[in-house]
């Protein structure tokens, strides 16, 4: 190897126009995926992979870092983990604080389990969504809309039953419409979030029937905007 | 049969071109199928530039006349590392093999995605690389731009043996540590994924560092340096390509040996002797500039 100064440095501002070119094309860092996604902060560090995967260290060993799943899941809750996140790099996983996953309730299978070609990803029909666990749920009634809404009734009944004065906000509460937005948008209504009876649409959660789906968690982010009451908790461990 | 047609690198450029626009086209075409079920058509201006909106608009006014768009989106999807076409899946004999070593398992519908690259390759030997690989067009464009800036490498480098040894040891790391790391090095699964990553707007700093630092030291050091000495991928077609029915043959009552095709080929060979070997990969170059029609094409 034997460069002389002059062509080294001709070559070096022929190499210059590459790489600004490139730099003017991929310059933009910012995470600007999925498009729809509501303008909030991420919390990638807990582990929730798509539905139908395999145990982790199954799935990082059979994942071949294809980028198919992505692709697959038009809705954008599929992201990937980038080269900050070391040996995860290029895995998939769902972050329901930027996009929870609807399951593909429009199509007989989900997408992503249907192209998935290593089958870290099990092939998993619309039918069988209840076997899917993504995720377990977390509720903390502290912060839950509905839940609030029934401690004031209670205090206001204990009020009038003292007959004691008080505001009267259980009309704010009627008038504004509880809230349940939760139950809404459980795909298990019934079995995973069941309503408290007698009060305001209270929420009442099992995580032994829940998926892990995170649409809960996306609805009440809505609702509260800010930290939800209602959210995500990974069963394979935080990064 | 002989073919020394001098059209053969026409249609090697076609092949190139129209597997860069496939690549390109899936990714344009799953970014529509996200603006489709976001409902997010309309807001196309906040998001992307005039180019991709005019692309995005067309895409649109073509799907929305089809019957059941849903089957157009969900059968063409991927990169040159695993993809679907008609809904069938075609996937790179390396990534099968990664996937082997790394999880211990063989995984049928795998296995029969690779088959159609694994009869061309047995056919026609190392074809992927000089035809469809979009790395080595774009290393082969950095060493026509170097030579054009007065780069004109001695010699390539010796070390061709060290693909071999790299595929070996990569997937010997893969079986120890279950860590697949031939997708990160991979200039295919590379530069497919850097062009989704471009397009989708998602951080791909390191993937283009790498391809950066191959580009760099192929201009200055070593021409063709990665596919010849380094890619693990180029390696693995050589073997499988090892007893091809398609060889670059010569006729030696024709050949005045003038040396002309050492200086043409891309791999550094020189065809006279070494045209047969595993370290041709059938791109044809040297066909086509053989003053005396000596080299050629035979099948069988």
């Amino acid at each position: 190897m034997n460069i002389e100064r002059r062509k080294f440095l001709k070559g070096m501002a022929a190499l210059s126009i590459p790489f600004f070119s490139a730099h003017l094309l991929f310059g933009n860092e910012q995470n600007t995926y999925p498009v729809t996604a509501l303008k909030q902060t991420t919390n990638k560090t807990r582990i929730i992979r798509p539905p139908g995967a395999v145990d982790e260290a199954a799935f990082n060993a059979g994942c071949t870092r294809c980028g198919l799943c992505q692709d697959a899941c038009e809705i954008g809750a599929i992201q990937y983990y980038t080269e900050a996140d070391g040996l995860l790099y290029q895995t998939p996983y769902i972050d329901p604080a930027k996009k929870a996953c609807n399951l593909c309730f429009k199509s007989s299978s989900m997408k992503c389990t249907t192209v998935c070609p290593t089958g870290v990803l099990k092939k998993t029909y619309f039918e069988d969504m209840e076997k899917v666990r993504m995720a377990t749920v977390e509720l903390f009634p502290d912060r839950c809309l509905a839940h609030k809404a029934k401690y004031i009734r209670n205090e206001q009944r204990m009020l009038t039953s003292l007959d004691r004065s008080y505001k009267e906000t259980t009309e704010i509460y009627e008038r504004r419409g509880p809230c349940g937005k939760c139950y809404d948008f459980c795909p298990l209504r019934e079995r995973a979030i069941t309503l408290e009876p007698g009060s305001l649409l209270a929420p009442i959660i099992h995580p032994e029937h829940c998926i892990g789906c995170g649409l809960c968690e996306e609805a009440c982010r809505q609702v509260l905007r800010g930290i939800p009451a209602i959210s995500m908790v990974s069963t394979r461990g935080v990064k | 049969m002989k073919i020394t047609n001098p059209l053969i690198q026409v249609f090697r450029r076609l092949t190139q071109v129209s597997v860069i626009l496939l690549v390109f086209g899936l990714i344009v075409l799953s970014l529509y199928g996200h603006y489709r079920e976001s409902y997010a058509f309309d807001n196309l201006t906040i998001h992307t530039n005039p180019l991709m909106q005019w692309i995005l608009s067309n895409i649109d006014s073509i799907v929305s006349k089809l019957d059941d768009p849903e089957i157009l989106l969900d059968n063409f999807k991927g990169n040159l590392w695993s993809m679907r076409l008609f809904g069938l899946g075609i996937s790179d004999p390396l990534a099968f093999l990664e996937t082997m070593f790394s999880s211990k398992k063989i995984y049928l519908p795998l296995l029969l995605s690779i088959l159609i690259p694994l009869i061309v390759t047995l056919i026609k030997g190392r074809v992927f690389c000089s035809w469809i690989c979009p790395g080595y067009v774009l290393f082969e464009l950095n060493g026509k731009l170097s030579r054009f800036f007065g780069f004109k490498h001695a010699a390539h480098s010796p070390l061709y043996k060290n693909k071999y040894i790299i595929l070996i040891i990569g997937l010997i790391f893969a079986f120890i540590t279950s860590i697949p790391l031939f997708p990160m090095i991979y200039p295919p699964a590379l530069l497919s994924r850097l062009a989704h990553a471009w397009i989708f707007g998602t951080p791909l700093k390191s993937m283009m560092i790498f391809i950066l630092i191959i580009l760099s030291i192929e201009f200055f050091v070593y021409n063709r340096w990665w596919c010849r000495t380094m890619c693990p991928g180029g390696a693995l077609y050589g073997l499988l390509g090892k007893k091809r029915l398609l060889k670059v043959k010569l006729d030696k009552s024709l050949c005045t040996e003038c040396g002309i095709c050492k200086k043409v080929c891309e791999q550094g060979l020189y065809p006279v002797t070494e045209s047969e070997g595993i370290e041709c990969d059938n791109c044809g170059v040297c066909i086509k500039h053989c003053q005396t029609k000596a080299l050629f094409f035979e099948l069988f």
